[in-house]
């Protein structure tokens, strides 16, 4: 079944055919939420939340770009954890003494010839990059995402953020460059093949 | 020769040139640097590392399942009824929007109109009051003529018309006493009680006596003329001009100046009562209130239909 199809039968209340929407944009909705939050619970509880407000709201879709339309209300999320996190700077106990049991999510091993090593590396690069990412103020660190992370085209973020086409290029390369400043700076803890030169 | 084409970086166009979102015109322009400028080598080499750096992280794996539970499905007339209201709902915050912003700029409108209003009665009234002010025998003559009546009656009545003597020096009754004062010749008689300042020789400012604080029209104290009590005939000299009808209606001359007294006062309440009742019937500072608080209302219902809407996508 196509997706206008399934989005018909969810406006009209058909819960299953929602959740087929669902299982085919959650996982683009986590990372998206994660990046930006940078917290797997905060990313979770968003995203849940998101669908949750998709789902209500899905009268309000009136065709285009539905992944577009719902990373918009994943953002927007995002956006408002964000706020409510710097309303109320408290430190959870967790966060003061990290629990090695309770790790952060390690990334996904894409490559089953991958060895070890190499996915130490991919790692431990993902944690030096996410640290980059989340010192971008929060309207960079959503373009670059959808950019560079996730591949969303010039068109489209700019669709999903509400923002001009020049907005968003002009942010992207602030973002760009901003997070080559970060990375260089921290290059001692690149793993070597990642790093620039090389 | 190559330097002097040499441009300053453009960050920007650099970074839609790596993804290709820059027109040809962009492009030429771009690829023209390239070759010429090592900055801009430098520098989209360094993005290009970036880019690829982010396009290297992995996605994270989801700790569960973000489906929704399908019991809401076990009630799909009322998820439906729900889902229509809600839509129904959803679909008309375009139109109150609109209706916000509406209702708003006709408030404000509103809101000049009768600041306008008010401005205008106000400029009014003190034109009206500063003519009223300048007005030349208006205010001042009653007040002139009434307030030292007012504290003064006898003094007035005494001054406007000096009793016709009725006694002689020898104690006889006089038969005609006014016409036993005489006047020197040539000399205007006394005006009448009430009348205007013009004829009165000598009197005080304006002939009305109120300058000089003696007060009363025809006054004689300063100036004017003496009256000369001449001696009574005889009993028996019957030469009397000044009948009891006339003594009496002299008398009765005396009188208006103290009975105008109370009608001034009254006057004068009356001037005083007028500018209270002048500065009432001033609505609109009511209706200056009621549009700028409605205005305030409409612009923060709009801001937040906004923010709803764009919130919802």
């Amino acid at each position: 079944m196509d997706e206008t199809s399934l989005i018909r039968q969810a406006q009209g209340g058909d819960v299953r055919a929602f959740n087929v929407l669902v299982r085919a944009h959650q996982s683009t909705a986590f990372n998206v939420a994660y990046r930006i939050v940078g917290d797997s619970d905060a990313a979770a509880d968003v995203t849940q939340d998101a669908f949750l407000h998709a789902y209500k709201a899905l009268g309000d879709f009136q065709g285009g770009s539905f992944r577009a339309w719902l990373m918009r209300i994943t953002t927007n999320a995002s956006y408002d954890h964000l706020r409510y996190r710097q309303r109320r700077p408290a430190t959870s106990f967790e966060e003061m003494v990290p629990d090695p049991d309770m790790a952060e999510p390690t990334p996904a091993l894409t490559d089953p010839g991958e060895t070890p090593e190499d996915y130490t590396l991919r790692k431990e690069l993902g944690r030096v990059m996410q640290g980059c990412i989340e010192g971008l103020p929060p309207d960079q660190r959503v373009v670059v995402v959808l950019s560079d992370v996730q591949g969303y085209s010039y068109e489209e973020i700019a669709q999903t953020t509400g923002a001009e086409l020049g907005t968003v290029k002009s942010r992207l390369s602030r973002a760009r460059a901003r997070m080559r400043d970060c990375l260089m700076a921290k290059r001692e803890l690149l793993p070597a093949a990642y790093r620039l030169g090389n | 020769m190559t330097a002097m084409y040499e441009q300053p970086v453009d960050l920007t166009l650099l970074s839609a040139y790596l993804d290709g979102e820059v027109t040809q015109e962009e492009r030429t322009r771009v690829e023209a640097q390239l070759r010429v400028s090592p900055a801009w080598r430098e520098e989209l080499e360094s993005l290009r590392w970036t880019v690829n750096l982010l396009r290297e992280l992995p996605d994270m794996p989801m700790p569960r399942s973000f489906e929704l539970p399908v019991l809401a499905e076990t009630a799909p007339a009322a998820t439906s009824r729900l889902g229509t209201r809600e839509r129904g709902w959803r679909l008309d915050l375009g139109w109150l929007y609109g209706f916000f912003r509406t209702s708003a700029a006709v408030t404000v409108a509103l809101l000049l109109a009768v600041v306008g209003l008010d401005v205008w009665q106000t400029r009014g009234d003190l034109a009206r009051e500063v003519l009223t002010a300048q007005s030349p025998a208006s205010a001042p003559a009653p007040q002139a003529l009434s307030q030292p009546a007012a504290g003064t009656a006898p003094e007035a009545a005494r001054n406007a018309q000096p009793a016709a003597p009725t006694i002689a020096p020898d104690g006889k009754a006089l038969q005609n006493p006014a016409a036993q004062a005489t006047f020197p010749a040539g000399a205007a008689a006394p005006p009448r009680p009430g009348s205007g300042g013009g004829g009165v020789p000598g009197g005080g400012g304006g002939g009305l006596g109120g300058g000089d604080g003696t007060g009363g029209v025809g006054s004689t104290s300063e100036g004017g003329l003496p009256l000369v009590a001449t001696p009574a005939p005889a009993a028996g000299d019957v030469q009397s001009s000044v009948t009891p009808d006339t003594q009496s209606a002299l008398t009765a001359k005396a009188q208006p100046q103290a009975q105008a007294q109370p009608n001034d006062q009254r006057g004068t309440m009356n001037e005083a009562q007028g500018a209270p009742v002048q500065a009432q019937g001033r609505p609109w500072r009511g209706l200056e209130f009621l549009f700028a608080g409605l205005t305030i209302a409409l612009v923060v219902g709009a801001w937040a239909v906004r923010r709803r809407m764009t919130k919802d996508g």
